[in-house]
């Protein structure tokens, strides 16, 4: 192991507040125990993590960013991180519910954790804290912009963030991940939500890192009696990207809706590991997919719904449908089953193909040009998951980040 | 015996095993344990020549080095590899009969028990059979005939001795000896099994079929399967296994190897019923198999058809290489697991070859404390352009305590490849119990009918007399399941 990792470390220490020392040098240790994943992990077959163990990254510095005034969305309050660090003059938001982890001195930790989490709870300086009373209702959608910049050398940052919603309570939360620079940067990320009893918990989120970017995001969420959490995620840049989502339904009658689009291209490689783990009766999810990859770049899902035996009346679907563009790109879909209950309805499917050339031929038979149709069936296929974003806003953004991607002339969509 | 008594009479046996009876025959089986001095005991046993000794012995090396896979989802103990006797021929064949005539009376009542048509078969006709009991074959029916038509259908351990030549070009080809552990295992240990070689442009005239049955206690049984179809050939082979009730676990790791050349197409349904275990998971067979197809020539066709009722633990892949052109993969599969079975089978294609097309059927049924797992893996190469592939594996769930897990692999790395996978996982319809029962059709009955509804698309890819066999083996198996 690299000796970056126990450097960054002793400079973290120094930073932190003496309860949370203790906390940190645990979490270190287990995690130089337990090293970066590698492809012998069934988890991690597709991606392997074990060369970053080699590689040297500094805690990057309060790194230089332009101004953002443009990547501001209307009608929300704002936090802004910078190489993992707050940026006071480009965020604003109200005080009160809406606050840092810095601000904190003991994290409170409950969920199970892998190598990276320990690295993350090791590391970690700040993030978004929000905590929402019962029955309130954040008022303005929340958007978190998290940026890196990297250097000339190699650097790493890392964020935790937790969203804590009690009984009744409501929010909307927009995570925008980007990059000014090219060089090589490690950013970890780990996400706690909880939604306790009917709370309704929307979170969006918007990766579009830079082609040198290896980001790891870890999400751990609980949701409660007649709760539900609505997770959308797009991912469109980083050289390497893997979102590991552990989502529980930890009491009857929760409901998940998670979707997603990743449309990579270059050399990027992204891998979404999602588990939804029903523990209780009644509880309902949906997962959607859709994958868009091109050029030489690299798919992988992974989808598993668990069924615990207590989990009467479970019912859950899952699908994921992906397009290949490019005789050099690769996709690996698994999407899984694990039911240990007999009062259940459960279904997956999974897709890997090419757009439909009926379509194309009927698009090019009404006088649209080749290339304008298939940019508009990729649009199309994305948007089953994208218009389920009900901030027009982030939607908004959204569709025309993924709309620059798509290949072919970008053009004017209806 | 006629159908109704027979049923009949398992039911008065509660659908309990009905093949768990031991036949008391002298045997002839060495010591538990494995060395080099045990291989090679074999070898000289079955007059081998040298070189595939020196393959044997070069797996045994190569075992010896690998670790027991553990990646599946089913819990044993740890297997004791020198607790087994790695060979065991009933005393009475040491000189092998000449014809079924000279076949120890008592083997011949053990398969009258099973009710396999062995002496009858002449009459019944269209089965040609092979019957390996314990580690030797027993006999092979219908070969004279079948050598009128250039097939070859003989014990392994015959073809070995004299036709060297193809079984030296062919064996270990398409699972090599260093595959996975058990077939490392079975290339060091292998006892017997069938040889089928059909020639060039041959219709088999009749369905192939080995029948296979442990009988010493403390035995495993490693068999050894190797089919050839040669340019536009076509042969379907059967398989069919049963071991006595016993209260200890017993090892069945065989390796069955599949060749299709241009055009030609191979068949090869299996109906396992090995001894489950009773209801608690007393005894047993751990049945760790690797099958694999290689589709070698162009346009050339495997199909893998296998019912899974018995076995305690049941872990196996029957696989296919899709490698020439335009060729086919299939696998319908019908896995049942009741009390405490385990299942984690499914299957692998590979397509490497252009316009390759692969469809994959996969019916689980999970009933008591009967944990299963399906595990596919659809891998499509750069080089499979226009490689098609559909999956479709379902779960019937029967009773709170079962377990269904799907664990379908897919790998693209050909844009222009197409693939599609579905799997649900419900409980047995209520609905439809309901209606059997308000129309006065008992509970079991209607279970019945529901399970074999759910199966019908498997059941069909199987040949006419299997099909029956396996709907009545489902019934037995499901027996007590429900109420």
């Amino acid at each position: 192991m690299s000796p970056s990792y126990t450097a960054a470390f002793e400079t973290v220490l120094r930073e932190s507040p003496a309860v949370a020392r203790e906390s940190r040098t645990e979490n270190l240790n287990a995690f130089l125990k337990a090293g970066f994943p590698n492809k012998r992990q069934e988890d991690w077959r597709y991606t392997d993590l074990s060369p970053l163990a080699e590689q040297n990254f500094a805690l990057a510095a309060p790194g230089e960013i332009p101004d953002l005034s443009s990547r501001f969305l209307p009608g929300t309050d704002r936090l802004v991180f910078v190489n993992g660090r707050f940026d006071a003059t480009a965020s604003d938001y109200p005080p009160g519910a809406i606050a840092r982890r810095a601000e904190f001195a003991t994290p409170v930790d409950v969920f199970e954790k892998d190598s990276i989490s320990h690295l993350n709870a090791a590391l970690a300086l700040d993030g978004l804290a929000l905590r929402l009373a019962p029955q309130t209702r954040l008022d303005r959608p929340l958007h978190v912009l998290s940026v890196t910049s990297p250097g000339a050398a190699p650097a790493m940052s890392h964020l935790t963030h937790s969203i804590n919603l009690e009984p009744g309570a409501e929010a909307t939360v927009i995570f925008e991940d980007l990059t000014h620079g090219d060089g090589t940067h490690l950013l970890t990320q780990r996400v706690w939500l909880r939604a306790m009893d009917h709370a309704r918990l929307n979170v969006i989120r918007l990766q579009e890192h830079g082609s040198g970017v290896q980001a790891l995001t870890r999400w751990d969420a609980s949701v409660e009696r007649n709760a539900t959490l609505d997770w959308i995620n797009l991912d469109l840049g980083g050289h390497l990207v893997r979102n590991d989502l552990v989502m529980t339904l930890a009491a009857p009658e929760a409901r998940v809706n998670l979707s997603g689009v990743y449309a990579p291209g270059g050399t990027t490689h992204v891998d979404n590991h999602t588990r939804i783990e029903h523990f209780w009766p009644g509880g309902v999810s949906r997962e959607t997919y859709r994958g868009i990859v091109k050029d030489r770049a690299r798919a992988v899902f992974n989808g598993r719904i668990v069924v615990h035996p207590q989990a009467f009346k479970t019912d859950s679907a899952q699908h994921v449908a992906n397009l290949l563009l490019s005789p050099e790109a690769e996709v690996n879909a698994k999407p899984e089953l694990q039911i240990d209950n007999d009062d259940v309805r459960c279904t997956h499917g999974a897709t890997c193909g090419q757009l439909d050339e009926y379509a194309i031929y009927y698009l090019r038979s009404r006088g649209i040009p080749l290339d304008t149709a298939r940019r508009a069936l990729l649009y199309s296929f994305a948007r089953e998951v994208l218009a389920n974003i009900a901030f027009e806003p982030a939607r908004q953004r959204m569709e025309q980040a993924l709309l620059a991607r798509l290949p072919g002339t970008p053009e004017v969509l209806p | 015996m006629s159908t109704s008594r027979r049923e009949i009479e398992t039911l008065l046996r509660g659908g309990e095993y009905s093949a768990g009876f031991v036949t008391k025959l002298d045997a002839d089986t060495i010591a538990p344990g494995l060395s080099e001095d045990v291989i090679r005991f074999i070898s000289a046993k079955k007059q081998e020549p040298a070189w595939l000794l020196d393959g044997r012995l070069a797996a045994f090396r190569r075992w010896q080095k690998m670790r027991e896979p553990r990646w599946a989802h089913v819990q044993y103990p740890q297997i004791d590899y020198q607790a087994i006797s790695y060979y065991s021929a009933p005393k009475s064949l040491k000189d092998r009969p000449k014809s079924l005539a000279e076949v120890d009376p008592k083997l011949l009542e053990t398969y009258k028990k099973l009710g396999i048509p062995l002496a009858e078969q002449e009459r019944l006709a269209g089965v040609a059979m092979d019957v390996v009991f314990d580690s030797v074959s027993i006999a092979t029916t219908f070969r004279e005939k079948l050598r009128e038509a250039g097939v070859l259908f003989c014990p392994i351990s015959e073809a070995v001795r004299e036709y060297p030549d193809l079984v030296r070009k062919y064996l270990g080809t398409v699972v090599p000896p260093g595959d996975n552990f058990y077939a490392a295992l079975n290339s060091a240990v292998f006892t017997d099994g069938s040889f089928v070689y059909i020639p060039k442009g041959v219709r088999c005239p009749m369905e192939l079929s080995t029948y296979f049955r442990i009988n010493e206690r403390n035995t495993g049984q490693f068999e050894r399967t190797l089919i050839i179809a040669e340019e536009g050939s076509y042969v379907s082979y059967l398989e069919g296994c049963t071991a006595p009730q016993r209260d200890e676990h017993q090892l069945h790791a065989a390796v069955v190897e599949l060749v299709a050349l241009d055009q030609a197409q191979i068949k090869y349904s299996t109906v396992q019923n090995w001894y489950p275990g009773d209801e608690n998971g007393k005894g047993g067979i751990y049945n760790f198999v690797t099958k694999r197809g290689d589709c070698r020539g162009r346009a050339s066709k495997i199909s893998w058809t296998q019912i899974e009722t018995g076995s305690a633990i049941t872990w196996k892949y029957p696989s296919c290489i899709l490698r020439g052109d335009g060729s086919t993969g299939e696998f319908y599969s019908v896995a049942l697991t009741h009390h405490r079975q385990q299942a984690d089978t499914g299957t692998k294609m590979l397509h490497v070859g252009r316009n390759t097309t692969s469809t994959i059927v996969s019916k689980g049924i999970s009933a008591g404390h009967g944990r299963q797992s399906y595990r596919g893996l659809v891998r499509v190469l750069p080089s499979a352009a226009g490689a098609r592939n559909y999956t479709r594996c379902d779960s019937l769930l029967i009773g709170e305590h079962c377990a269904a897990n799907t664990f379908p692999y897919t790998e693209v790395r050909n844009p222009t490849a197409q693939l599609e996978h579905e799997a649900t996982t419900s409980k047995i319809g209520e609905d439809q119990l309901y209606y059997c029962r308000s129309r006065g059709i008992s509970e079991e009955d209607a279970v019945s009918m529901v399970v074999n509804g759910f199966c019908k698309d498997v059941f069909k890819e199987l040949p006419m007399e299997f099909a029956v066999e396996a709907q009545k083996l489902m019934s037995v198996s499901l027996e007590g399941a429900v109420g």
